[in-house]
């Protein structure tokens, strides 16, 4: 018969060693997992934000390169832009439609939104649609600079009035993109570019 | 009797092994961040470029006579350079629209780009203007972080003789 009292198994030092390392391991993987999901989530909203900035700034870009007339106010921050367009020559609107004949784009705030109001004239009345360019946009700033011929006097961009408008040749927007339900980011961010108007500037040297 | 199961040192090891392929996560994961943001710095220095670009874009008037301006400039005063200053204003204005807070550290370089240098500026400059019909600028952006990338830019300001 063999010896009952002889015993098996690991030793009281070697278990509390197996459990003290299992722990140390444990730690660490919950301090990995929860940074791994920290930085996902930091370069997902690098990527939300560049949507947006880059979409506001393609767009605002495209309306503007084809600008025939601009009628900004920096008072309740519209701006709005006359695009000639005809059925053999169609340009894109704001909405991704092509027109057929001339439109004006607005740009304003709705609801903390940027919002591009599309407008023509159909059938003796006036058609207008609407669609959301960027959600979660807080404050929209709009400063125009005027052309100065003979003068050696360099641009500057001051509000935009009414007196200057005819001579705008180019204009600058700020806005400040803050955490929506669409854009998650940690903190509101300030962006501004400026816009040049290269049809208008053709024109005033042309006409000068 | 013979002993079954792991002994202390084979624990050790695997405990090892397993802590390395950990830090190796963690490593590939903080370096995949990095990248993350510098793209998002190189991203945003492309937007600011074009910006840059529509300002000089919209002094146009300025540019198609600065020629014969610098040359005026350069005559009555060496040590005013007419083009230089212009530059200087631009990049100012455009740096404190978009390099605050965070970005404040980022370095920046606006230069003309005459392919002569910029000594060779009155003359030389104002037939190589003249010949290709826009000014060149280049620009340089480095966000603090990237290691060695910069954003380089060529600028292109049309030009238009006597235009305004």
């Amino acid at each position: 018969m063999k010896n009952k009292a002889k015993q098996e198994g690991f030793t009281l030092i070697e278990q509390l060693i197996t459990l003290a390392l299992g722990a140390l391991l444990m730690a660490g993987i919950a301090t990995s997992v929860s940074a791994i999901t920290r930085a996902q989530n930091l370069t997902q909203d690098y990527g939300n934000l560049h949507e947006s900035l880059s979409f506001i700034t393609s767009s605002l870009a495209r309306s503007t390169r084809g600008a025939e007339k601009v009628n900004a106010t920096s008072s309740n921050a519209q701006l709005s832009i006359t695009i000639n367009s005809n059925a053999d020559r169609e340009t894109q609107s704001c909405l991704a439609k092509k027109m057929q004949q001339n439109f004006t784009e607005t740009y304003s705030l709705v609801d903390n939104n940027l919002v591009c109001e599309v407008e023509y004239a159909k059938g003796g009345s006036t058609v207008s649609h609407s669609e959301v360019i960027a959600f979660g946009v807080t404050k929209l700033n709009l400063e125009c600079a005027k052309i100065e011929i003979d003068t050696d006097k360099l641009i500057e961009f001051k509000a935009c009035e009414e007196t200057t408008l005819d001579k705008v040749i180019a204009v600058r927007v700020e806005l400040i993109l803050d955490k929506n339900e669409f854009l998650e980011i940690e903190k509101d961010f300030e962006y501004n570019s400026t816009f040049y108007l290269r049809s208008k500037h053709g024109n005033e040297i042309k006409n000068n | 009797m013979k002993q079954q199961g792991f002994t202390l040192l084979e624990v050790l090891i695997a405990g090892l092994v397993i802590t390395l392929g950990l830090v190796a996560v963690v490593t590939m994961q903080v370096g995949s961040q990095q990248r993350g943001f510098e793209t998002h710095q190189k991203n945003l220095a492309g937007l600011y470029a074009q910006d840059l670009q529509a300002r000089l874009n919209a002094d146009a008037c300025y540019l198609s006579k600065a020629v014969s301006e610098l040359e005026k400039f350069i005559e009555n005063n060496p040590t005013d350079k007419g083009l230089d200053a212009f530059i200087e204003k631009h990049e100012t204005e455009w740096r404190s629209k978009h390099f605050k807070d965070s970005r404040a550290s980022w370095k920046t370089s606006l230069i003309e780009k005459f392919e002569l240098g910029v000594t060779a500026a009155s003359e030389k400059a104002k037939e190589i203007i003249d010949d290709k019909g826009y000014w060149e600028f280049e620009l340089t952006i480095k966000p603090t972080n990237a290691k060695k990338d910069e954003v380089k830019q060529s600028l292109i300001v049309r030009y238009e003789k006597d235009g305004c």
